[in-house]
């Protein structure tokens, strides 16, 4: 038990921390100078929530207030230490973006509905901010046009890839960029019948050699000028950029004798040009990644674009 | 995490004259320009020129030109830079193209400063990929126009004071460089220098109605210490061009070439007197391989 005089406190993510500097000093209280303290879930959060926008949710905040609408809603069952529990999972929104939530007690939540959630938390998944709340959390529910409808805040909304780094990922997002480079491992390559990995060499790093089934995939570094992710397109996606089916890659790829002409062939369509993709955003020690939903290549007005800017320009000089 | 590719056109990234070791024996090294962005890597998109093999056989070393609307980048790929190296070996220029790399700096000795870069990818390319990377090397370099603005308006000028306009970390770290290094920099050269990369991508701009009437105003991208004026040879050159440019669209390089070649001025120079002509903003290039007078 210790008595800390002349700390100081600072905000970081979201969070206070008391920091100890050279002023502060540090006695020995009464082991019994206050009650005993047990952490964990179920206890109250001293104070009052921090109002917080969806875009500003951050891993390890806690008693957070949001004002959201839901947009999706289902129950879930789920085994927390060897025991049933029921969570209520889905989409909540607000003018500044999406979220996945987890209510781990049943608010009786409605898709649609408008509420003020008070004495949430924040954890992430590979890098996405998540918001879950409990039963230490209060529900008001709110008038439904003090948020735009369910649509309007379905739209995936469009990011730069430096807010994205900071914020650690998001749930589908839109970013435009440039796919500056192809990754090794795009064009065809074919996977383990079992695990599903990309085969090396014709060997599965798990389970040997094996006969690979073939696939199409393109891993390219999408880069927006603040930034950079990795942005992965599956089969249809890569199919649809290239305009050849699978089928005709594998074909090509005999009759070149090499799978390196699908490559090329994508490096010629895809590289140095603009692009539109949106999709989840998650982050490791890799840096960011994005799962692509849906992608369309960029066709740009540049001289409407120059003049606009070149007006802006004449105009405050 | 990978660093980001900046777009910045030649004359910006060959102003600067500061290196910044990231510190720490694999951390990234960094060229700061005088409007604080901190390179360690570029996307570039121009035209291609001067492709040459000036290694050995054995070793070769790729040098290349890569010109935008205000200057010109320098490539070298070595051994190292297999890829690129190859890619280059096989170009026909003058050939746009796209290039991604990192930054290097050579200072041969104290007070002289040479950028380059180092090209982990290029690509051939065509005008509309062009005119996109010069769209976006524009709205970069307004953007950091802007942030200086504001960052010179500042009594005393720390990242934390700029982390408070919301100016991001990373950018803020390379205005306090650029401003540390080379004091209050004159923004109206690069106020020009944007308003010049705009007008390049406008026809009404590029071409006048009537080659003897008004011409667009020029924009006088000069530097204090380097002389716009054209030496003998670009004189000859300029000439040259002037006169080959008949239907108002430019003169075409082998025009320029075979004409150059009968007032005895050899194609190595002939190419060095374009190339810096291009740099003084005397001439441009409204589609390859033809010159325009300005």
């Amino acid at each position: 038990m210790v008595r800390v005089q002349n700390a100081y406190t600072k905000e970081y993510r979201g969070q206070v921390q008391v920091n100890f500097g050279v002023r502060t000093a540090v006695g020995k209280e009464a082991p019994d100078a206050l009650p005993e303290f047990k952490s964990g879930p179920g206890q109250p959060y001293v104070g009052k929530p921090t109002p917080v926008r969806v875009v500003d949710l951050r891993e390890g905040a806690s008693n957070v207030a949001v004002t959201a609408r839901i947009l999706s809603v289902e129950r879930r069952e789920v085994e927390v230490d060897g025991n049933p529990k029921a969570v209520f999972s889905g989409v909540l929104a607000d003018e500044t973006g999406k979220t996945q939530f987890s209510a781990w007690k049943d608010f009786e939540l409605k898709a649609e509905e408008v509420l003020r959630i008070e004495g949430a938390y924040v954890k992430s998944w590979r890098g996405i901010p998540q918001i879950s709340f409990d039963e230490r959390a209060t529900i008001t529910r709110l008038k439904s046009d003090l948020l735009p409808s369910a649509n309007v805040l379905s739209a995936s909304p469009r990011m730069w890839i430096e807010d994205l780094a900071e914020r650690g990922g998001a749930a589908d997002v839109t970013v435009r960029g440039i796919l500056i480079d192809l990754r090794e491992g795009s064009g065809l390559v074919y996977r383990c019948p079992e695990c599903r990995r990309v085969l090396r060499k014709g060997a599965c790093r798990l389970h040997g050699e094996v006969k690979g089934e073939p696939d199409l995939r393109v891993k390219a570094v999408l880069d927006d000028g603040s930034g950079a992710v990795t942005a992965v397109f599956d089969r249809e996606l890569t199919e649809a950029l290239l305009d050849k089916t699978l089928d005709a890659c594998i074909a090509a790829a005999k009759e070149a004798m090499s799978t390196d002409i699908v490559r090329d062939e994508l490096a010629d369509v895809l590289v140095a040009q603009p692009i539109e993709v949106r999709g989840n955003v998650t982050s490791d020690d890799y840096g960011l990644m994005m799962i692509v939903e849906s992608a369309k290549m960029l066709k740009v007005d540049v001289q409407a674009e120059a003049r606009e800017m070149l007006e802006g320009l004449e105009g405050s000089a | 995490m990978r660093e980001v590719a900046w777009r910045l056109f030649a004359s910006e990234y060959n102003d600067a004259t500061l290196e910044m070791d990231g510190g720490g024996e694999r951390a990234p090294s960094y060229v700061v320009t005088p409007l604080g962005a901190k390179v360690n890597r570029v996307f570039v998109v121009g035209v291609i020129t001067d492709v040459e093999n000036v290694g050995t056989d054995i070793q070769p070393m790729w040098r290349a030109r890569v010109s935008d609307p205000t200057g010109t980048f320098r490539i070298y790929a070595g051994q190292y830079q297999p890829e690129a190296a190859a890619t280059l070996s096989k170009l026909k220029p003058p050939v746009f193209g796209a290039i991604v790399g990192k930054s290097r700096v050579y200072s041969p000795e104290a007070g002289s400063v040479f950028t380059s870069i180092r090209p982990e990818r290029i690509k051939a390319v065509d005008e509309t990929v062009r005119d996109y990377w010069i769209l976006e090397a524009c709205r970069s370099l307004r953007k950091r126009l802007d942030t200086m603005v504001e960052a010179l308006k500042m009594d005393s000028l720390t990242k934390e004071g700029l982390a408070k306009i919301g100016v991001k970390e990373a950018i803020a770290d390379g205005i306090v460089q650029a401003v540390n290094h080379y004091g209050t920099v004159d923004l109206s050269r690069y106020t020009a220098m944007l308003a010049e990369g705009l007008r390049y991508l406008l026809p009404e701009y590029r071409e006048p109605a009537d080659p003897g009437e008004a011409t667009p105003e020029p924009v006088s991208p000069a530097k204090e210490e380097a002389p716009s004026e054209p030496d003998e040879t670009e004189s000859k050159v300029l000439e040259i061009i002037a006169t080959l440019d008949r239907d108002g669209k430019g003169a075409p390089w082998e025009g320029i070439l075979e004409a150059a070649v009968s007032k005895s001025v050899a194609k190595d120079a002939l190419e060095e007197s374009i190339n810096s002509l291009l740099d003084k903003g005397l001439i441009y290039e409204p589609i390859l391989g033809r010159m325009k007078k300005i």
